[in-house]
């Protein structure tokens, strides 16, 4: 057995009095040669095992039960003093993070950073070092590894930089490849390419691999073996073919069917409290009808919309940028439009232009018979109220000063909705019920709240002044996946209740089609493709469309 | 998270507050000040230290610490104190006898001022003239936390808005002010301070306040600008942009609390860095004027009395400012430490 941990228990100091367990009696065996998927949502303790293999956790906030053991090659690891460690780390086992950008030191050059590791654990000359770098990032697919040895990281893409980490990685033949979340960060294309590339050099090398992910659908292309975890305890384990067939524990089945299916459309998503409470076989069997028909009426049409960014290019020069090329969309009442595209598209510019956070530079936006785009020409103040928008970040989205009452009844105050503050506060109370959140809420800071709670309380906000329109922009793409459906049904109900019109704008292929009647496809700025959402993802036109769908990992 | 208690949750301050209380140093620090501040308020309103003019001592009166061992009231004033007798007049004629002789008639029971007897020593000794050492550092503490404060609140209130407005719009808005905050710190400090108060033309508490507060802002600019640069994109922003608040609610009901722990920070930073500029300007001759005294003016006259070896005014306000620069600037770091947000995540 190559690592073999049991029962590792992880606590870390909260304050001077508090702590928490991280980790609650772990075991996992990896044997040689394989890939091993830890499998969990954020705070299911899967980062912080993974970092405890290499004892890179701080030692004055983490605390490792005694009774804790990983071995490695029959070694304890959490024996060894720092000097042992550090040939463990790099030699014996290599990692890569999340963020490439994050892991990469903005100041040197990659070669540099590439050569460091070869000449401090193999004591290469430089010149040595140097032939090696440029051997590995051939390996790692990086295409003229002569001039990308001087770049630096920024002049990399987000994949580029990935290939290097795992290059760095790689560079001392390790035989333990950890990754953390290596994907995540990337666009859906790009993370097939990576994922490509670590089985390829798993196969050549001969390494194990553990791979550490929230995503359940990767995880089914890579790994031989899952371990699922749930809030520092092993839910279920096994070989990936039992866990996902045949699926024991109430957790891993909820996991497995909180996710969009591609192929269907059930009325609504299951959510976690189905398997995990009683009664869990009363799941609605109703499929959900989607598409748009000629009588629908139009609320918004968009027309050729351009915006254009100005970049600083030395003192006095300025070069426009086209973010958005020429966008057209039309928008029924009561029905959804998906946006895809991959970071960099302009999609989440459409959505922010639309909403008129940002100025168009040229096109027209038309909601019920007015052009947005012309200044002055309407009254914009009460036009703009009945177009909401939703956004990513719920950490960022709500004013950590604020009160959750205070953030509710902000736009009802602005638009002289309720009589007095006493009116708006029952108003504000009966949103968030209607959010599913408890009535004392309004009273807590946002801070208070977990990431599916902040982006009800957002969702509640925009419901205040009681939009017709409302833009999502990656509204659910931050949040775990159990709380992903919970969050995609409340938006479900929304509509169907209030008769609202969504954009909804994700890189997340699977929920877009879920949620959407049409999509819309786009690419460097400019709309690839549109229509019927059924149809393109059966039957996509363009090459962009189809390695987009192409890269979707399917799960089981 | 705490989903069932009843009561309202904590708000920023007061979870600062606790932050605060939890930190030993910072506490002390803060008790510190808040004794000198007590001092201020009293010296403001006329309950110590209004004499600090008369002259209690004889010249440079020793502390009483280091005083003879005589007994210090009964002893008679000295030579110099002034007439006690009759003036000899060396066989001259009184040319204003007679009008004296009118005089003492007119107001049988006049008498001629005699002075009270002077005090050998004092408890932190005296200056030149005489002047209690005491009463003018705490006098002079009036003075020197008044300017600083006040100055301090001034800069502060310029450079917030300043750079909320460059940081908010941009563009013009923020190219004119930077301009503006190019020319103030490009030219040298000291000789910005010399041209306002020439062009001020006048001496006084007043005049160093404008003076410390126009020169002083450039600091609070550029963090707050840098902070509303960060925040204005933050989505919680545009998010208050889409429910349609206008800009100055964004700017200043939203992104300000967000901001305020720099410009709190700031604030304090700049009283201490303020207490010792006036120091520094009454030292040269450009703070306040004769009749007022600070520390400033203390150090000044001081520098003089040391080649006489008389330290005690030097030490007194030297100590004085000392405690309390550091105990504020604790409480600076102290403050900092309790209102950072990055903690409550």
């Amino acid at each position: 057995m190559l690592l073999s941990v049991s029962d590792l228990r992880i606590d870390f100091q909260v304050s001077r009095e508090e702590r928490f367990t991280a980790v609650n009696g772990v075991s996992f065996d990896l044997p040689e040669r394989t890939t091993l998927a830890l499998v969990g949502e954020s705070g299911s303790g899967k980062s912080v095992t993974a970092l405890s293999i290499l004892g890179l956790l701080p030692k004055s906030l983490a605390h490792v039960a005694p009774g804790s053991s990983i071995l490695w090659n029959d070694q304890n690891i959490l024996g060894f003093d720092d000097t042992r460690l550090r040939t463990l780390r790099g030699k014996e086992i290599g990692i890569i993070f999340q963020e490439p950008m994050s892991s990469l030191n903005p100041v040197l050059s990659i070669g540099m950073q590439l050569m460091e590791g070869l000449r401090l654990h193999f004591g290469l000359s430089r010149r040595q070092a140097r032939h090696r770098a440029l051997e590995l990032l051939a390996e790692v697919g990086i295409a003229n590894p002569e001039r990308r040895l001087n770049d630096y990281p920024h002049q990399l893409s987000g994949g580029q930089q990935q290939r290097v980490m795992i290059a760095m990685a790689i560079s001392c033949q390790p035989r333990l490849l950890i990754a953390d979340e290596p994907t995540t960060a990337l666009d859906v294309t790009i993370q097939r390419q990576i994922l490509d590339l670590i089985a390829d050099l798993q196969h050549r090398h001969s390494m194990a691999v553990l791979f550490i992910t929230h995503d359940l659908a990767l995880v089914s292309e890579i790994a031989t073996q899952i371990v699922v975890m749930k809030q520092g305890v092993v839910r279920e384990a096994g070989p990936l073919r039992q866990v996902f067939d045949a699926p024991q524990d109430a957790y891993t089945r909820a996991l497995l069917a909180c996710r969009p299916p591609l192929g269907e459309r059930p009325h609504r998503l299951r959510v976690i409290e189905d398997f995990m409470g009683e009664g869990h076989d009363g799941v609605e069997r109703k499929v959900r009808k989607r598409g748009v028909s000629p009588e629908d009426e139009i609320i918004l049409e968009v027309r050729d919309l351009c915006k254009d960014f100005m970049i600083n290019e030395g003192f006095w020069h300025k070069r426009p940028f086209h973010a958005v090329k020429g966008a057209s969309l039309r928008l029924a009442r009561g029905k959804t439009v998906g946006i895809v595209g991959e970071s960099g598209s302009g999609k989440t510019t459409l959505g922010l232009t639309i909403a008129g956070l940002l100025g168009a530079d040229g096109g027209e936006i038309i909601f019920s018979g007015h052009n947005l785009c012309q200044p002055g020409s309407v009254d914009s103040m009460a036009l703009r109220r009945r177009i909401q928008i939703v956004f990513q970040n719920p950490y960022a989205s709500l004013n950590p000063r604020f009160t959750v009452g205070d953030i509710l009844t902000e736009p009802l105050l602005l638009h002289g909705i309720g009589r007095n503050a006493a009116a708006r506060l029952a108003l504000a109370r009966d949103l968030l019920q209607r959010v599913g959140l408890p009535q004392d809420a309004l009273q807590r800071y946002p801070h208070e709240f977990s990431g599916g709670q902040r982006q009800r309380i957002a969702i509640a906000r925009c419901l205040t002044v009681k939009p017709e329109i409302l833009i999502c922009d990656e509204s659910v793409s931050a949040l775990d996946v159990s709380v992903q459906a919970q969050v995609l049904n409340l938006l479900q109900d929304l509509q169907d209740e209030f008769q609202m019109s969504y954009l909804f704008i994700s890189h997340d292929l699977a929920v877009v089609h879920y949620m959407s009647d049409q999509v819309l496809v786009m690419h460097d700025g400019a709309v690839v493709e549109s229509g019927d959402a059924d149809g393109i993802y059966a039957h996509p036109q363009h090459p962009y469309t189809r390695r987009l769908l192409s890269a979707i990992p399917r799960g089981v | 998270m705490s989903a069932m208690t009843p009561e309202p949750s904590a708000g920023l301050w007061t979870l600062a507050w606790r932050r605060l209380q939890r930190d030993r140093v910072g506490m002390t620090a803060l008790i510190v000040v808040g004794c000198y501040l007590l001092v201020v308020l009293l010296a403001l309103m006329g309950w110590v230290a209004t004499d600090w003019t008369r002259e209690v001592g004889v010249n440079y009166a020793p502390p009483v610490f280091m005083a003879d061992d005589q007994d210090e009231t009964a002893q008679p004033s000295r030579v110099e104190q002034g007439p006690s007798g009759p003036i000899p007049l060396y066989g001259l004629q009184d040319p204003l006898a007679a009008e004296l002789a009118a005089i003492r008639a007119r107001h049988p029971g006049a008498q001629v001022f005699t002075e009270a007897p002077r005090r050998l020593s004092l408890p932190l000794g005296g200056d030149k003239w005489g002047h209690d050492v005491l009463t003018k550092v705490i006098k002079g503490s009036e003075t020197s936390i008044l300017v600083g404060l006040v100055a301090a609140v001034l800069a502060t209130l310029l450079g917030t808005v300043m750079g909320a407005v460059a940081g908010y719009f941009g563009r013009w808005m923020d190219d004119a002010l930077n301009w503006l905050y190019g020319v103030f710190t490009a030219i040298p400090y000291l000789l910005l301070v010399f041209a306002i108060a020439a062009v001020l033309q006048q001496k006084g508490v007043v005049t160093l306040v404008l003076i410390l507060g126009l020169t002083g802002w450039t600091g609070v600019f550029r963090l707050v600008r840098a902070e509303y640069l960060k925040h204005k994109t933050r989505e919680y922003v545009l998010a208050a942009g889409a429910m349609g608040a206008s800009h100055a609610r964004r700017m200043f009901i939203h992104i300000l609390p967000n901001t305020s722990h720099v410009i709190l920070v700031q604030l304090s930073q700049n009283v201490v860095g303020f207490i010792k500029s006036e120091v520094i300007l009454s030292f040269l001759g450009f703070g306040v004027p004769v009749d007022v005294v600070s520390w400033g003016s203390m150090l000044n006259e001081a520098q003089n009395e040391l080649i006489l070896g008389k330290w005690w005014q030097l030490a007194a306000a030297g100590v004085a400012m000392a405690i309390l620069v550091t105990a504020f600037s604790m409480l600076t770091d102290a403050l900092r430490d309790a209102l950072d947000p990055k903690l409550r995540y």
